[in-house]
């Protein structure tokens, strides 16, 4: 056997200017005629041999050598042999056998090569089509070569159920061998039978078989590779489609030699970018390419020593840019009916690039184009320009079934010199052999041309256009245009009736590949002729195009399925005008790059169903088609949110009635709380003799015991109902919930705001059940399952952390552990959801949001909704712990003990002056006009004397504050100073005093007198400054500038406290900055004039603001401008008139006096009635008789709120209002009452009870059935709108308003059913909240947003949580 | 713009108008020949020494006799960009200023909510180039970086490229520059 020959120089002409190899020209064929070309005769390669054979025969050789290399795959020539011997003998046992035709038909791969070499192996012959071509065009083939039967995979199988002959899967045929399952082996092959069957496109619309022997092809291998040259050691590229047949250059001539294929990753085939790298990788050496591909490389491959080119004409750029003087390039050619290659050439830089000289064993001649009759052939000589003919061992037997055109092409031999040159083919190409014995090829001379690489025959296309309806005249043309090669078929109308170009393409896509499908469809009016009635091609080509560059969107596929509608819909929208289709790439059919793929990823995942897309998969899958396979085969969504059902009506109703009957008892506890002292005063005055002061001391007394037993009926209550609740997921609406419910309405009543940063706070927790170690400072706090709260030792909370660690989320209570290590620290305005962590020495800063399963590791700082780690914690930023003695730690606590009771008595006190000057005034004989003993009469009565009484309480009550504060405490400075000292003893007074006296002057807050109110305290507050809640305010270190506004809610400079040291710092709101609702501005902020924080955001250091920024979100986010509102003038937003500012100022008098008239009017009606059944000593009656007021008294608040908006205001609607405008007023004036006698007197109770959405609903808001709602900020009612089974966590808020740049604007808020919302999300006005969406905790969706459905979103802003 | 420019030392951008249409393959072949044709200029070298190692999602490079030289392609209609960092890794890109009617979900899904933010409460006239600008630097801040563009998650602690710069180009587009 002759393998890897020294291949021997060989000169194609006498004088060539080059030297080659293979010179050994017979002498007789020389002389014969000067004007064909042959290559050397080598009788040797010449053989009775079947493919079969060269692979065998390699695989004896070496066994372990690998054949095939794909990924980390590895099939050595010994396991290909044995895999080809399981095909080989399945397919014997099918029946096939030598000179039979199997359909091969598959996507590209190991096994694709394994099934072909099994083929080979039964010494049967395949046909090979392409994975892409369409099962009409396979039948034809099929049918035409009457194949045995096809071979293909179980996932192509499917689509062959009509093709009506036997469909052999690769997973079938390579399982391993049965039990009892031997193998057949093929008998002997002829040499003479078919080893291939390659179909090429046919001029009458037919495609044509060519049939090639196996002595053909095995002869070709040899011939070819003794000028090539690849060797054993060889890795070798394998990159065309089996359907090609320069794959023969590739596989066989690898497994002729017994070098290595390697099988590029699906996705890099024929990329330019990718390719060679991963050539050069992988060490590839030899690469056989169509010239495009190399040209379009976009770096060398250094392991390349050799290339191949063919298929199309090679450019000369190309041979100059991978030349390399240690490397060989070639350029072959020849037609499929030639066996792959007739002839080579080797490639030089600066030589014109020919086909070389004829392969040995071929002989080349040219001959006059176009002859009349085939024996007129006439031989031309050197130098001019005929068509190309072929003669050789190598030619093909003929077309498959078609003698006419075996006889067209095929033509006997006039110059025939020998056995092997009998007949010789016509290529249609024009060529010309130069005088130094090169052929140069000239292109073709019929209409056949190439398109990426393969032949087409225009006319195949031509004649099928023409079977079309509609499409009379037609003509197809191959132009280049924009660099690209495109066929453009020019169709005249058969009748009148244009035909559809969509409609067409869809037709031939059907039964052509790819390839040859036109892209364009130019209807004209007549056709150009030429004088011979010929079509004028030259004209047609001169043409310019009508329609856009790569066809129009009526040319795109039909989808015909979801995925493929919303995908085709998404491309349209990004590339209008351009047609969509399936086989399409993506980047570089369309156009697409990066941004478009991000576009269409985000498109696709607008649809719920398409959640899982990512611009990971476009870039994986490129053609659109495989893109819709991905969309279409989703796994179960990641990302989105799985459907669940609520729990029936039944269990909440059954809940809800249970809850109500408990709600009397705590409404009445509520009352007790006043009505006793009431009742007390009373009791001891009216009488002869009756002390005042003797009953001011009882009635405070009372109020003191009512006040210490709400914690210990809290406490009571808790253990009683309750018990110690274990995390863990419980039913909505069930058992457990409702303990949990009612024990967590019972702690909520007690005021434990009076604890707030002291160390008896410690011991109410672990009243509860909380675990709390030794030296922990807790400044407030909601705390929503005390069980589940440990604290260990030093551990700082700042002001208002929700502990929201009970939580209802898709029908299930979940209660889990919060875990606060030692000296870890939560700041400010944080959330924690349960089964959060923070370890030791963690920190949680302020506005953050820990969600279900986080934890903040040891020694970590973690910041932002959601929390994220921003650095490690520097221990020594603080002084070590300050030392703290026993004595003082017991002082301090009977400093607190005392504090507690005396501000409590304290902000009593101006109660009685009230009542004095009622009872004054009542036996004055006021109001003569209401006199009367009817119940009603008497509450108005009391209502209109308790008016300026209440006035003077509430003045009362701010000067005795600010007495305290200017009499008694010092000033406080900024600095640092030890938690145990008593400048932090100060602090907490002042504190306690804004705190207490808040019960009483509630309704000050978002009024134009809170800035005086503020002034009194010690701030520094400018003129037209608007307040509407600040929380934690040091007073002595707040400055608020002209005009400046502080919303809702906001945590505005509170200390700070960490590792035992507090700190204040002057907190700073410069001119005309806004706040927003539920912000954080931690202490020692400036903020520069002009500046807007948005809703729920933080503060950014003071470094990185200046003034007019716009800052949003925690962590927060410079916005670069923002919305101005413009239109309204200044006297309407920052500078009203004085009759502006009266008419405020008077309606929110009212408001602020009216609550205390209320309760003091009602206060007095029910002690006057009852007072005769105390006198008679039925204590039970008086009891109960309070009771029921007290619960009429609940719901007649609601009601009259309920009223009251109707009354005033109507319907809420979308809507902008200046701030300076009645509107405004009497909303915020509804809006407070609302807050301060609606929710403290009875709406709060209903939170957690499916009475709430109904009480709403009577407000106006549209609240869907099993609404769980544990909330109530709802202030615009009308514009809230919650879907069935939505589920609204405590301090969540449907915000409908913003007062942003003075002007209140007002809008509806959209939640879906079975939203989920975490605690203390805020959606703000003209957002939607799509059905089963889920928003984390301290969630921010922003104006005008919309979460999709099913979506899952967190954050300040709202941003997609990671799954 | 049209030609080499400097930025900074061994920095260098190459820009070369492309006639408008679809196709990419000719614009990226003219940009690879005249980066070669520049650096070998630069570095007194053949082009043949000078090969250009790219695929997509890793960031490409230069092999310039034997030295790595960062490198980044970016083409939009019209204008194709090609810039070379002789001491390290280099980023760029290029899109045209245009109204994006899905800006938002398409800002939120890969430049994250403070970008997206940041364009909502930008005036509608100013987006287009408020987003060009917030898109050409993420991509260009990921190609520096060697990262393939993928939906916007929780910042990584992967450093920033320290660099970034507009580049001067016709109105109608917007390019950044960033590298190490």
């Amino acid at each position: 056997m002759l393998l890897n020959r020294p291949v021997v120089p060989y000169n194609g002409g006498q004088n060539g200017k080059h030297i080659r190899m293979n010179d050994q020209v017979t002498p007789q064929h020389a002389h014969i005629h000067p004007d064909i070309l042959f290559g050397a005769q080598q009788g040797e390669m010449l053989r009775e041999e079947v493919l079969a054979d060269l692979l065998e025969a390699t695989v004896s050789r070496n066994p372990g050598h690998p054949a095939m290399v794909a990924g980390t795959r590895t099939l050595s020539y010994g396991e290909l042999d044995r895999q080809a011997d399981l095909v080989a003998g399945r397919l014997i046992a099918a029946g096939v056998g030598a000179g039979q035709i199997v359909g091969l038909w598959m996507a590209r791969g190991i096994e694709l090569l394994v099934l072909q070499a099994g083929v080979a192996k039964a010494g049967a012959a395949w046909l090979p089509v392409d994975e892409d071509t369409p099962v009409e065009r396979l039948q034809v083939c099929l049918d035409d070569a009457r194949a045995a039967g096809v071979l293909t995979n179980a996932a192509m199988a499917p689509r062959l159920t009509e093709i009506g002959r036997p469909v052999w899967n690769a997973e079938q045929m390579l399982a391993p061998l049965a039990e009892g399952e031997t193998l057949a082996r093929r008998g002997p092959v002829p040499p003479d039978s078919p080893a291939y069957v390659i179909y090429t496109s046919g001029s009458t619309g037919k495609p044509k078989g060519i049939v090639i022997s196996q002595r053909s092809i095995c002869h070709f291998l040899r011939s070819e590779n003794s000028v090539l040259g690849v060797r054993a050691s060889d890795k070798v590229y394998q990159g065309f489609s089996v359907a090609f047949d320069m794959s023969f250059e590739e596989i066989w001539i690898a497994y002729l030699v017994g070098a290595t294929l390697w099988l590029p990753p699906k996705e890099i085939t024929g990329d330019p970018e990718s390719l060679p790298r991963m050539l050069a990788e992988n060490h590839v050496t030899v690469l056989h390419a169509v010239p495009t591909l190399l040209s379009l490389f976009s770096a060398d491959v250094p392991s390349l020593r050799l290339i191949n080119l063919g298929g199309e004409m090679c450019p000369e750029s190309v041979v100059e840019r991978f030349s390399r003087p240690d490397r060989q390039m070639f350029n072959t050619y020849g037609p499929s009916e030639a066996s792959v290659s007739a002839s080579l050439a080797r490639l030089q830089p600066g030589q014109p690039v020919t086909i070389g000289t004829p392969l040995p064993n071929y002989g080349l001649l040219v001959i006059e184009a176009n002859p009349e009759s085939p024996a007129a052939l006439k031989l031309l000589p050197r130098g001019e320009v005929g068509e190309l003919c072929i003669t050789g061992v190598g030619l093909a037997g003929g077309y498959l079934g078609r003698p006419d055109l075996t006889a067209e092409k095929f033509l006997s031999n006039p110059w025939s010199s020998g056995q092997h040159d009998q007949r010789l083919y016509r290529t249609g190409d024009l060529a010309r052999i130069g005088e130094d014995g090169e052929v140069v090829c000239l292109g073709r001379a019929d209409d056949q041309v190439k398109i990426r690489g393969f032949r087409v025959e225009l006319g195949e296309i031509e004649a099928l256009l023409a079977q079309q309806e509609g499409v009379g005249t037609n003509a197809v043309l191959l132009r280049k245009e924009d660099g690209m090669d495109l066929l453009v078929a020019y169709i005249v109308a058969d009748s009148g009736i244009e035909p559809d170009p969509s409609v067409l393409r869809r037709e031939l896509a059907a039964k052509l590949p790819p390839y040859m499908v036109p892209s364009r469809y130019e209807m004209l009016s007549a056709m150009p002729r030429l004088t011979s009635g010929k079509i004028d091609r030259k004209a047609l080509k001169a043409m310019p195009l009508s329609a856009a560059p790569a066809g129009s969107a009526e040319d795109s596929d039909l989808p015909e399925t979801p995925a493929e509608e919303i995908l085709f819909g998404a491309l349209a929208a990004l590339f209008p005008g351009q047609p969509i289709l399936r086989q399409a790439d993506f980047f570089t059919d369309l156009g697409g790059h990066s941004f478009f793929a991000a576009r269409l990823a985000s498109a696709l995942r607008a649809d719920p169903r398409f959640a899982h897309i990512t611009v990971r998969d476009i870039y994986q899958q490129r053609r659109i088609g495989k893109i819709a396979e991905v969309l279409a085969n989703a796994p179960a969504p990641a990302g989105t949110e799985a459907e669940w059902t609520p729990p029936p009506a039944w269990k909440r109703w059954t809940c809800g009635m249970t809850q109500a009957a408990a709600m009397p008892a705590l409404v009445a506890l509520r009352m007790a709380q006043w009505l006793a002292p009431f009742f007390t005063y009373h009791f001891f005055t009216g009488d002869p003799g009756d002390s005042v002061p003797r009953a001011i001391a009882a009635s405070a007394g009372v109020f003191l015991l009512a006040t210490l037993a709400e914690f210990l009926i809290a406490i009571g209550g808790k253990w009683l109902i309750a018990g110690r609740l274990r995390a863990g997921d419980y039913p909505l609406w069930g058992v457990t919930y409702f303990r949990w419910w009612l024990a967590d309405r019972l702690v909520e009543a007690a005021p434990a705001y009076l604890l707030s940063g002291s160390s008896l706070n410690a011991w109410w927790l672990r009243a509860l059940g909380a675990k709390v170690g030794k030296e922990v400072v807790i400044g407030s706090m909601t705390l929503r399952a005390p069980d589940l709260l440990r604290i260990g030792d030093n551990v700082s909370i700042g002001n208002a952390v929700n502990f929201e660690n009970a939580r209802v989320e898709r029908g299930r209570l979940r209660l889990g552990a919060i875990t606060l290590a030692n000296e870890s620290y939560v700041g400010s305005y944080a959330v924690l959801e349960g089964n959060t962590q923070v370890e030791q020495a963690g920190h949680l800063e302020g506005q953050s949001a820990l969600r279900d399963g986080a934890q903040v590791p040891a020694g970590r700082v973690w910041s932002g909704s959601p929390a994220r780690d921003t650095g490690a914690f520097d221990p020594h930023r603080l002084p070590p712990r300050p030392a703290v003695t026993r004595a003082r730690l017991l002082g301090e606590g009977l400093f607190f003990v005392f504090g507690i009771l005396l501000i409590v008595t304290l902000f009593f006190m101006p109660v009685f002056p009230s009542f004095v000057l009622i009872d004054w005034f009542d036996e004055a004989g006021w109001l003569p006009w209401v006199q009367g003993d009817d119940l009603r009469i008497q509450l108005l009565r009391y209502f209109l004397l308790a008016f300026p009484a209440s006035t003077v309480l509430i003045v009362l009550t701010a000067l005795l504050s600010a007495a305290i504060r200017w009499s008694v405490l010092p000033r406080l400075r900024p600095g640092r100073s030890p938690i145990h000292s008593n400048t932090y003893v100060a602090k907490w007074l002042v504190s306690q005093i804004q705190e207490s006296s808040l019960n009483v002057l509630h309704g000050i807050y978002a009024t134009i007198y809170a800035p005086f109110w503020y002034r009194l305290l010690g701030a520094k507050v400018g003129k037209d400054a608007e307040i509407s809640t600040a929380l934690g305010v040091v007073p002595d270190m707040l400055t608020l500038g002209d005009e400046t506004f502080i919303a809702d809610a906001v945590m505005l400079g509170d200390e700070e406290i960490d590792g035992g040291w507090m700190v204040m710092e002057p907190t700073v709101v410069s001119h005309r900055s806004f706040v927003g609702n539920g912000a954080y501005i931690p202490d020692g902020t400036v903020l520069p004039e002009h500046v807007l924080i948005g809703v729920h955001s933080r503060a950014p250091d003071n470094a990185q603001m200046k003034n007019g920024d716009t800052w949003l979100g925690s962590p927060p986010i410079n916005l670069p401008a923002r919305e101005q509102t413009s239109g309204y003038p200044e006297h309407l937003t920052f500078h009203p008139s004085p009759l502006r500012r009266l008419g405020r100022g008077l309606i929110e008098a009212f408001r602020i006096v009216s609550p205390h008239a209320l309760v003091i009017a009602v206060g007095y009606t029910l002690v006057l009635a009852v007072m005769p059944i105390a006198g008679a000593g039925r204590w039970g009656e008086v009891i109960w008789d309070l009771t029921l007021a007290g619960l009429a008294y609940g719901v007649g608040n609601f009601i009259f709120v309920v009223l009251l908006k109707w009354l005033l205001i109507g319907r809420y609607r979308k809507q902008s209002e200046p701030m300076w405008t009645p509107f405004v007023w009497l909303s915020e004036g509804v809006t407070n009452l609302y807050e301060g006698i609606a929710v403290p007197n009875f709406m709060r109770y209903l939170r957690g009870t499916p009475w709430l959405p109904l009480a709403f609903n009577l407000l106006g808001s549209r609240i869907g059935r099993g609404v769980y709602l544990d909330t109530t900020d709802i202030t615009e009612f009308d514009c809230v709108h919650i879907g069935d089974y939505s589920e609204l966590n405590a301090l969540t808020c449907p915000q409908t308003h913003l007062f942003e740049d003075r002007v209140m604007k007002i809008d509806h808020v959209q939640i879906g059913q079975r939203v989920y919302i975490g605690p203390r999300s805020t959606v703000l006005y003209s957002a939607m909240v799509g059905d089963n969406a889920r928003l984390g905790p301290l969630t921010l969706v922003m104006k005008g947003e919309h979460i999709p459905a099913a979506g899952n979103w967190a954050g300040c802003p709202a941003a997609p949580a990671a799954a | 713009m049209e030609g080499l420019q400097r930025i900074a030392e061994g920095l260098y951008v190459l820009a070369v108008r492309t006639s408008s249409g679809q196709q990419r393959d000719p614009a990226r072949a003219q940009i690879r020949a005249g980066v070669r044709e520049a650096l070998a200029s630069l570095l007194s070298v053949l082009p043949e020494q000078i090969t250009i190692h790219a695929t997509p999602g890793s960031a490409p490079h230069i092999d310039a006799a034997g030295r790595k030289i960062g490198c980044s392609f970016s083409h939009e209609d019209g204008l194709s960009l090609a810039a070379f960092n002789l001491h390290g890794a280099v980023g760029i890109d290029v899109m045209k200023v245009q109204e994006i009617p899905d800006w938002e979900p398409v800002a939120r899904d890969y430049l994250g909510p403070e970008a997206c933010a940041m364009l909502g409460a930008s005036k509608p006239q100013d987006r287009p180039r408020a987003f060009a600008q917030a898109w050409t630097a993420h991509e260009a801040r990921l190609k520096c970086q060697g990262l393939p563009l993928t939906e916007w998650s929780a910042p990584t602690s992967a450093p920033q490229p320290p660099h970034l710069t507009e580049l001067a180009v016709p109105a109608d587009l917007f390019a950044t520059l960033a590298w190490d």
